[in-house]
């Protein structure tokens, strides 16, 4: 026993040799090391494999162009299995070992909390590129994020249900497992509510299901006017089907995880007429998105998800605010952050808040065939 | 009148239901069936079978994509039925192979060590196929080939796809053909020898070693059948699709009585139905319902619906 | 008894020293893999007193530790939750501030979490093996459902902001008390009674040991400590949510237990150690071969090699500290038993 604490000890001090004690400045004369941690495998791997995709691509143009201020981006990215216990030990080896000059990540909520102390107590500054939970960005001055919030977005597309889609009725399915989900259901409901609307029913399912048929009929049985779907793009395309295959024929709505190019053919037109939000519509024309589409098609094969989108403007978000500190110094580029205002991304235009929260508006999209037709721009004033 | 009228609703909905719950329950059985069948032998919950079902749903995958009727974006083409044919052959006999060699290289060293050492490297088979997987088919959700359109058939009140109708049809054959092959042929009757007694039944002349390969072999067939015929349903292919639904089979196989194949078909239409009945009321809490109707059944009968009886030798 | 004493001032004092070793001179990330180290033996251990000692295969720790994270985390944590009616999110103040309120706190997620052993071992200890395991399991999912919908403790968004209390002092004199407690239990006549019952419940019972009874005290015993484990977790992560304490987790505490040596309390330390350790270890390969998947993929294949060449377990059922004393010093006298 006591020999048991003893190896332990040694253990301890075996690992400790050879490991410096002092955070790496993060940057030399030729090179930046950015961190990257998100889920590479596990149940949530799809999601962790699009955000990595998007930030390779905007390192491989930044490095193409130059760099940021004349040194090359070098990524460490560390895959958190999507746990949060390999999200703080991700982290920490990032803060403390690679000494990354700035940390970019990670999708899920869990994690982001999991990660967000370490690297505010060492002063490297942390960019969420799509953690949705209100309190990610609570952890400390140090910790930035540049998707919706779920309140935003809940009550946008409720604002949007009511509004343009006239219902009085609405129905909701959400992903009991995944907080994204329940933080757009709940804002919806309560903002749909507060309009004057009923939510007729509010459905569960359990992360990984794939039959949505029992919470169909339940909601089938309702006849509400709208259904709203706050999932990703690979539920959303099998309840569909399923609704469509019960004769539920309702317009479906989503937020920005329906964004996908599988979208549309995973759900073999079970979603022609319905809705949803993202940062962009493709109709814009926006000079931006449309090079993003192009090159990420080109690396890798298929159009990029929100995720991906997301993943590639955190990269460029880090550049401007390096840029706009004037140089590689982390509680500069902190304060560059906080002051960010107008920034042009493939994900719309936006600001960061005092929260240090972005604030963009949100693009109601229709899906017409394989096409996602521009309906209107909903912005944070109008549903605040 | 009101009432009444509501009341009717009610009952079409609830029938609706145990439609939902007989097709999600055929599958969990179909699944179920390899759990049943590798525990009934080799007393070992094989971890890496709803691993098995996902490579099954994989390899019916890709024969439609080798011979291009699955075009990245564009609408997808029918696929004529000989595709179909050749991706059932080949996901069948591919994931009968991997059962084998999963036995023969993970299981079988350890089949004279404690059960649960057995059981361990099960879980590593499983996390390795999962991570394998990853790594082969990247994480990407991958849709299915259109071998079948997908259509709603009303049944009086109800409506019901088309494909879930396959999947009962389906299921119920290959479970109970199954059934009449254990119990009716000599190769049957050798599998039933083993899980009796496995040392009496070598002396009896019972090649074992065979014996078990054959139950992995059709164990994961029936899991590629299951794979396949869920991802026509509901298509949508990840390697971790297996998780979830391992453990409803799981489940169902215990529930039926795990060594006993009726009792895995049991099973899984009992937790099926109980699910989506569950359901009508309230999904929230289906799954915990479920499970503690689950433990409930477990107390009244210890070894499951269908099992026998332990008997304790004194 | 003293001996007993002797070893759990050993080990606190163990704790101590670490503790300021790793205060002092260790870097952030080995420290916080040790602290996880940490946390991990001791699941492993309180598991061990349920699946090595009793025989009894539960599927559910994470289910205990999910409760003790909760409950601990409750007491220590300003809570905020999203209040539908008002669509804004509530803040209520902790209800025990301060260091000292936290091993009150710990000690209420350990009652919490030995309670819920109490109910879920009374009545499903009757079962037997595998169908004890899926019974277990079942409790498991159940109570992470129901942490995913009280929205008074954030539903599945979780507990967010806890204080971080855990420091390695805590986590290794809790893991220091709960081997002491598990190793004084195994030598102890109760200890053999558990064995009994794992080796033979029929025969135990003739020789008149309440099987019954044991059984339900070996399932609190393993579920307090499982509770502690999980407030030490919560206050080490400083957020907790119910997907942290899924299915996967309680198998992997049973893989930590079955290559450590299923019944050796050494093997279950060890096979902790090595597990927690393994998937950061293989972090490096991961960062020069950009593969996603490879990782895990590696983690799994050295988890089935291990057992292959050592099915046993890697004590089997021995102990480290007596074996090894005798082997290495022939002449010292042997210990009474």
């Amino acid at each position: 026993m006591r020999k048991a604490l003893g190896v332990l000890a040694l253990m301890a001090v075996a690992l400790a040799a050879g490991c410096g004690t002092k955070i790496g400045p993060g940057f030399d004369d030729k090179e930046v090391n950015l961190g990257l941690f998100v889920s590479t495998s596990g149940e949530i791997a799809t999601f962790g494999e699009d955000t990595k995709k998007g930030v390779e691509l905007a390192i491989e143009e930044i490095n193409a162009a130059g760099g940021i201020k004349g040194k090359k981006i070098k990524l460490t990215h560390y895959d958190t299995a999507s746990k949060p216990e390999e999200g703080k030990a991700a982290a920490t080896k990032l803060a403390t070992q690679d000494g990354v000059f700035v940390a970019m990540g990670a999708v899920a909520s869990g994690i982001s909390l999991a990660a967000a102390p370490e690297f505010q107590k060492y002063g490297i500054p942390m960019i969420s590129p799509s953690s949705t939970n209100p309190t990610v960005t609570e952890q400390g001055n140090y910790i930035f994020r540049i998707c919706y919030l779920d309140d935003f977005q809940g009550a946008a597309c409720a604002v949007f249900a009511m509004n343009d889609l006239k219902a009085k009725k609405a129905a909701i399915l959400q992903n009991q497992d995944d907080a994204y989900s329940t933080g757009l259901a709940d804002f919806f409901e309560a903002r749909f509510k507060k309009a004057g609307g009923t939510v007729v029913a509010k459905e569960s399912y359990k992360k990984g299901t794939t039959d949505f048929n029992t919470q169909v009929t339940n909601i089938k049985a309702k006849s509400p006017d709208v259904v709203f779907l706050p999932c990703y793009y690979n539920d959303a395309a099998l309840i569909a089907q399923q609704c469509r295959a019960q004769g539920l024929n309702v317009p479906l709505l989503g937020g920005d995880g329906w964004e996908s190019d599988k979208l549309v053919p995973n759900a073999k037109g079970a979603l022609e007429g319905c809705y949803f939000g993202n940062h962009y519509a493709e109709a814009d024309e926006n000079a931006r998105v449309k090079a993003f589409v192009e090159a990420y098609r080109k690396k890798y094969g298929n159009a990029p998800s929100s995720l991906a989108a997301l993943g590639y403007d955190v990269v460029y978000v880090v550049k401007k605010a390096i840029e706009d500190a004037g140089e590689f110094d982390r509680a500069k580029v902190r304060d560059a952050l906080a002051k960010l205002k107008g920034f042009e991304g493939v994900t719309g235009k936006f600001d960061i808040d005092e929260r240090r929260d972005a604030r963009k508006s949100i693009s109601m999209l229709k899906i017409e065939g394989e096409k996602f037709k521009f309906v209107r721009q909903i912005n944070p004033s109008e549903v605040e | 009148m009101q009432l009444l009228l509501e009341s009717g609703d009610f009952l079409a909905r609830l029938l609706q239901q145990c439609a939902n719950g007989v097709a999600k329950g055929s599958v969990y059985a179909l699944v179920a069936v390899g759990y049943t069948m590798v525990y009934g032998v080799l007393q070992l919950i094989n971890f890496a079978h709803s691993d098995v079902y996902m490579l099954g749903a994989y390899f019916s995958y890709y024969p439609a994509r080798w011979l291009g009727y699955m075009p990245d974006g564009a609408e997808k083409p029918k696929v004529p039925l000989y595709v179909l044919g050749l991706a059932f052959a080949f996901a069948v006999t591919a994931c009968a192979c991997t059962g084998m060699l999963i036995e023969r290289l993970a299981y079988r060293p350890l089949r004279n060590a404690s059960r649960l050492a057995a059981l361990i490297t099960a879980i590593g088979v499983s996390i390795f196929l999962q991570n394998a997987g990853q790594m082969v088919f990247t994480s990407e959700v991958k849709s299915f080939p259109r071998y079948v359109d997908q259509t709603s058939v009303p049944l009086g009140p109800i409506a019901v796809a088309n494909t879930s109708l396959i999947i009962v049809v389906v299921a119920a054959l290959m479970v109970g053909g199954l059934h009449l092959f254990v119990q009716r042929t000599r190769t049957g009757a050798a599998m039933r020898a083993c899980s009796h007694d496995m040392r009496t039944a070598r002396l009896m002349g019972v090649n074992v070693n065979a014996t078990i390969s054959l139950t992995f072999a059709i164990g994961s067939a029936m899991a590629a059948v299951g794979g396949m015929l869920i991802a026509m349903d509901q298509p949508r292919l990840t390697p971790t699709m297996g998780l979830l639904m391992g453990l409803k089979a799981f489940v169902a196989a215990v529930l039926g009585g795990i060594g006993s194949i009726p009792g895995a078909a049991l099973g899984g239409l009992l937790l099926g139905v109980a699910e989506s009945v569950v359901g009508t009321w309230n999904t929230t809490y289906a799954d915990a319902v479920a499970f503690v109707a689950l433990i409930v059944v477990l107390l009244v009968k210890p070894s499951g619906i269908l099992g026998k009886a332990g008997r304790e030798k004194v | 008894m003293l001996r007993t004493a002797g070893i759990l001032a050993a080990g606190l004092a163990a704790a101590f020293a670490l503790n300021l070793l790793v205060a002092n001179a260790i870097p952030p990330y080995p420290a916080l893999v040790i602290n996880l180290c940490g946390i991990s033996i001791i699941l492993a251990v309180s598991l061990n007193v349920i699946n090595g000692l009793t025989g009894q295969f539960s599927l559910g720790h994470a289910g205990f530790m999910a409760i003790g994270a909760y409950v601990s985390a409750y007491f220590t944590t300003t809570l905020r939750y999203f209040d539908p009616e008002a669509a804004r999110y509530i803040s209520q103040a902790p209800l025990l501030d301060g260091l000292w309120g936290f091993p009150l706190a710990l000690m209420a997620g350990g009652i919490a979490a030995a309670v819920a052993g109490l109910v879920v071992g009374i009545p499903t200890l009757r079962l037997k093996g595998d169908y004890l395991a899926i019974a277990t399991l079942g409790f498991g999912e159940i109570v992470t459902i129901l942490l995913a919908n009280f929205r008074q403790v954030g539903g599945t968004k979780g507990l967010t902001s806890i204080p971080g209390h855990a420091d390695t002092f805590w986590i290794y004199g809790a893991a220091s008390v709960c081997i002491t407690f598990s190793l004084f239990f195994q030598r102890s006549t109760f200890g053999r009674a558990l064995i009994a019952i794992r080796e033979n419940e029929l025969a135990a019972e003739v020789m008149g040991i309440g099987a019954a009874r044991m059984k339900v005290i070996a399932f609190i015993y393993g579920a307090f400590f499982a509770g502690i484990a999980g407030g030490l977790f919560a206050h080490l992560m400083l957020s907790i949510s119910p997907a942290n304490f899924g299915f996967m987790k309680s198998v992997e505490v049973v893989v930590m237990l079955v290559l450590g040596g299923l019944g050796s309390m050494t093997g279950a330390v060890v096979g902790a150690v090595i597990l927690t350790i393994l998937p950061e270890a293989l972090r490096d390969i991961e960062r020069e071969v950009n593969l996603s998947g490879l990782r895990m993929a590696l983690y799994a294949l050295i988890l089935i090699l291990l057992m292959l060449f050592r099915p046993q377990g890697i004590f089997g059922q021995r102990e480290l500290s007596l074996k090894l004393l005798r082997r290495l010093v022939p002449g010292r006298r042997k210990e009474s038993p």
